[in-house]
């Protein structure tokens, strides 16, 4: 999926499932959404909306509202390939990726 | 006319004390979003919110210029904004920490 867009490659050592970002560089969310990522050492793919070129934007929105028949909101979080989750709480993105309080600490 | 960081700093202190809203105490996230106002002035022209897309477009995007139409009520509802920039009183002496609302705009406003 979006095989036109080149990502940044964050590494970790959980690669249980596929895992892209959608974000843009201004917003405090996402970069909350992108430390908590790394903290929990979650290998992801991570691309900044605002930054892309605007006709690769454009096919990138097309394709995803053809494939999730939704508009981006940003953090957009796409799990192997199929699971979505806009926005970020912790309780979401703990929930997504299974951690727990103990984990965490 | 291209603005400054001074120039958002002084933008956002004003909005908060005429609303009477508080603006974030996490200095990091304020820091995000100020510098990403900063930047989203100096290439659009307004203060697009840092947490929204532009159409490219001042009238397509009024409802998303800083302090957006749907501030008022996110913060009414949540006790802060969309992007996390403006809090109420109560939301600041409860001490927690903004987390991602769901958008109110509408979705045919969203580019």
């Amino acid at each position: 999926m979006f095989e036109y867009i080149k990502f940044d490659q964050e590494k970790g050592d959980n690669k249980e499932k596929d895992v892209v970002l959608l974000a843009l560089s201004t917003c405090g969310f996402c970069k909350r959404a992108i430390a908590f990522l790394k903290k929990n050492r979650i290998a992801f793919r991570r691309v900044y909306i605002d930054k892309l070129d605007p006709e690769i934007k454009q096919q990138l929105k097309d394709d995803f509202q053809k494939k999730f028949h939704f508009k981006m909101i940003y953090p957009l979080l796409i799990l192997d390939e199929k699971e979505t989750v806009t926005g970020f709480t912790t309780e979401k993105y703990k929930n997504s990726f299974g951690i727990t309080d103990t984990e965490e600490e | 006319m291209k603005k400054n960081r001074d120039d958002v700093v002084m933008f956002v202190q004003a909005v908060s004390h005429h609303q009477k809203w508080r603006l974030n105490p996490d200095r990091e996230f304020l820091d995000t979003l100020i510098d990403g106002l900063l930047e989203k002035h100096n290439q659009y022209g307004y203060f697009l919110c840092p947490c929204r897309e532009s159409w490219n477009d001042r009238e397509k995007d009024s409802d998303v210029i800083c302090p957006c139409s749907y501030a008022q009520q996110d913060i009414k509802e949540f006790g802060h904004c969309f992007c996390g920039l403006y809090l109420s009183e109560k939301f600041l002496k409860s001490g927690k920490e903004v987390e991602g609302i769901d958008e109110r705009r509408p979705l045919d406003l969203i580019p």
